[in-house]
């Protein structure tokens, strides 16, 4: 410690007080608290409350640094025809607003997996499609180019990053069933793809929709299905630090589901009764939002913003 | 070469001198230096210690210019690296008043760290006992509100 070295010095001011400081340093000290501990700092003191409910909070945490943000979606043109449309961020003198984003439109990208590593957005086709099943976008360049294979051939129904790595997860196209999952891990640096086993899940329950998002080290899978599961891999550095047997999770919620998403570290769900909901990891429950606008169609997304969409529109993916 | 020095005075007296180019990265100092050159710079409000801490941290980051260009003197990767280490070993009075430091010298790269560093803290608490323990906060809620935020964030069913 620093004060082992110099004895004589007198002690630092007793004023450790965190709201002692100027009220700007407070709240950027705040905005960089990931969003999952707002529940705490909550229940500190009421002061400490008033901070985390003040707008300049949102617009400085808005503001932090973002390395990216890429949004596809499509609106349904009054025709019947469908526009599918991809926006980025851009910086901007006051903050970030979107753009459009001049990427030539492959008719697969509506139709597969994304996931963004870096500067490059790897998109994964669930349905067998020649040449290979894996294609990565580099943002910087706008260039597309083919990705190695997977090892296996897999319907890719899942992925996320963990630990700056790509997990799949899905089912064996030609083993004929679809009560293993398989897990599948790209290095994308390496580029090379290695097997993580797989994980026996119950029959005939993988065929509606579900959704998927990664946090914490792991990639969460929430389904609709008989309403009641949500799996997620682990990323290795957790389980061998965690119990390891701790690998899927029930959590019963008996609803459907309309779109699942991550903000600041936090799994936001948006259920068809329920509304908005977010994931207390710490107590594996589901929790209500309390938002006027929660009841609303909800779907996605990033910095602090869950938004809302009108209804002849539709995100398709938010890396 | 010989580099410009100046020199930098704690609230206890004592005299540092630094490079221009150290000094510089506060936008403070580098104010100071054009009004008032070939003058010692008295900074009543800090404390030898953190004067200290806060011009090791300045040698680090200061970005020399060799003729050659613009070249730091280390990579992002280990500045990036030294930095987490650099607020790592600093206890939580010091973290705040090197904060405070950041602040007022105006070093928007130091004052980010010791942010996230307070920002770190307040994370790795498991609840808000432990975050008013840490951050010497006294609770002011009485128990109706704490029920009262409670039913806020309610349970789904």
């Amino acid at each position: 410690m620093c004060s082992a070295s110099n004895p004589d010095q007198t002690p630092p001011q007793k004023d450790n007080h965190l709201l002692s400081l100027p009220e700007d340093i407070v709240l950027s000290c705040l905005a960089r608290v990931p969003r999952d501990c707002d529940l705490n700092l909550a229940y500190v003191s009421k002061t400490l409350r008033s901070f985390l409910s003040s707008p300049d909070l949102n617009r400085l945490r808005s503001l932090l640094h973002k390395s990216s943000l890429y949004v596809s979606f499509y609106e349904i043109n009054e025709n019947g025809t469908w526009t599918y449309r991809w926006l980025t961020l851009e910086k901007t003198t006051i903050g970030y607003r979107l753009v459009l984003f001049p990427c030539h439109r492959y008719p697969f990208m509506n139709r597969s997996l994304a996931v963004s590593v870096g500067s490059e957005i790897y998109f994964l086709l669930k349905y067998l499609e020649y040449p290979s099943d894996l294609w990565i976008l580099d943002t910087r360049s706008v260039k597309l180019s083919q990705g190695p294979s997977m090892k296996a051939a897999l319907m890719s129904e899942a992925v996320g990053v963990i630990d700056g790595k790509i997990y799949v997860m899905g089912f064996d196209r030609f083993e004929g069933t679809d009560e293993k999952i398989q897990v599948q891990v790209l290095d994308p640096k390496s580029k090379i793809w290695k097997s993580e086993g797989q994980e026996k899940v119950p029959p005939r329950t993988w065929y509606n929709n579900k959704i998927t998002a990664s946090l914490e080290g792991k990639v969460y899978m929430v389904k609709e299905v008989e309403g009641e599961r949500m799996v997620h891999m682990e990323s290795k550095k957790l389980a061998e630090s965690n119990n390891p047997r701790e690998g899927r999770r029930k959590e019963n919620l008996n609803e459907a589901l309309d779109w699942v998403c991550v903000v600041e570290n936090v799994l936001y769900a948006c259920y068809c009764s329920s509304g908005l909901m977010w994931f207390d990891s710490k107590l594996n429950v589901w929790r209500r939002v309390v938002s006027r606008y929660a009841e609303r169609k909800c779907v996605a997304l990033w910095s602090g913003i869950v938004t809302t969409v009108a209804s002849f529109s539709r995100v398709v993916h938010c890396l | 070469m010989s580099k410009k020095m100046i020199v930098l005075k704690s609230s206890e007296g004592v005299s540092f001198v630094v490079e221009e180019a150290v000094a510089r990265q506060s936008k403070i100092i580098s104010f100071l230096v054009e009004e008032f050159p070939d003058r010692e710079l008295p900074l009543t409000n800090m404390t030898s210690e953190i004067l200290r801490k806060t011009i090791e941290y300045c040698k680090k980051h200061v970005v020399e210019d060799d003729g050659g260009g613009d070249s730091s003197s280390s990579s992002s990767g280990d500045l990036k690296e030294w930095d987490v280490k650099f607020v790592a070993e600093i206890d939580q009075p010091r973290l705040m008043d090197l904060l405070m430091a950041a602040n007022y010298l105006d070093i928007p790269s130091l004052l980010d760290v010791t942010c996230q560093k307070v920002a770190d803290t307040i994370a790795a608490c498991n609840d808000e006992k432990e975050i008013r323990a840490t951050f010497n906060i006294e609770n002011d809620f009485t128990e109706e509100e704490v029920e009262a935020i409670r039913m806020e964030n309610q349970y789904p069913i």
